[in-house]
């Protein structure tokens, strides 16, 4: 499975990449239904090393909180997204031309998490809790 | 969908043949599809329609048993992804669609009011897949 981190996949054509922290930032921290959000986890899911979607999903989460794939049980995924559609949307979306990846978000309870066509899942918290 | 599609070739005598064709679809319900689109979700069946109602840690390690065939053992690590899966997304698909039951409290699945139906469709389409396979080898 893949880990790398690819901070720099966001970055526009033609803009500096004097400052390598920048993409990061931007990365850690999104805006998102007036809120603002700090990245709590972050995994490459890759269908043909790591199997399902959800189960990707549920462990990005159990990295957020801590804890293991087993302990996150409430809510249900099933009850907070399609997850078919969302595999569907990752497996048909890959576009090597676009500068930046599409991506999904859906809140699961208080976390929001954003999954992008590259494979990239990111769990996000209100970024009032995090500090 | 299927009805809007036949209405819409209705007087279209060139079609009569795909409207024939595809009017025995009509008489499956939904679903039965949407409960067996994921081979997952197949296999889930099929080790309740042998087995009965399963604790959802032994279903998980049928299903994991199931898929890892080939290369014999299945690791923790696979099976908690099996658990993971079946837990968040294909119990509560299949309950959802009244093909399963989940008692949450005793991690139980069992046969739901639909199960029958599924399974059914599940054996039916084997068969139809035999027989082509069989015919297609005799003609070869």
């Amino acid at each position: 499975m893949l880990s790398t981190r690819h901070w720099t996949d966001g970055s526009l054509p033609g803009e500096s990449m004097d400052d390598p922290e920048a993409p990061s930032e931007r990365d850690l921290l999104v805006r998102w239904r007036g809120r603002n959000w700090t990245k709590a986890a972050d995994r490459q899911f890759d269908p043909a090393a790591s199997g399902d979607l959800a189960s990707a999903i549920v462990q990005a989460l159990a990295d957020a909180k801590r804890v293991s794939a087993g302990e996150v049980t409430e809510p249900r995924l099933y009850d907070c997204v399609d997850v078919e559609a969302v595999a569907q949307f990752v497996s048909d979306s890959r576009s090597p031309n676009s500068p930046e990846p599409d991506f999904v978000r859906f809140d699961y309870g208080e976390s929001l998490v954003e999954v992008r066509t590259d494979g990239r899942i990111s769990v996000f918290v209100p970024a009032s809790d995090a500090v | 969908m299927g009805d809007r599609f036949d209405s819409d070739r209705v007087g279209s005598a060139d079609c009569s043949s795909t409207v024939a064709v595809l009017t025995p679809q009509t008489t499956c319900p939904d679903f039965v599809f949407d409960a067996l689109t994921e081979e997952r979700r197949r296999t889930i069946c099929r080790v309740l329609d042998e087995e009965g109602a399963r604790d959802l840690g032994d279903l998980a390690m049928d299903v994991a048993t199931a898929e890892h065939t080939a290369d014999g053992g299945v690791t923790n690590h696979e099976w908690e992804a099996v658990y993971t899966s079946l837990y968040h997304q294909q119990v509560p698909k299949l309950a959802s669609l009244d093909v399963v039951a989940f008692e949450p409290n005793s991690a139980t699945v069992a046969p739901g009011e639909r199960f029958a139906a599924v399974v059914a469709a599940l054996d039916a389409v084997d068969t139809a897949l035999d027989g082509r396979l069989a015919s297609r080898g005799i003609d070869g």
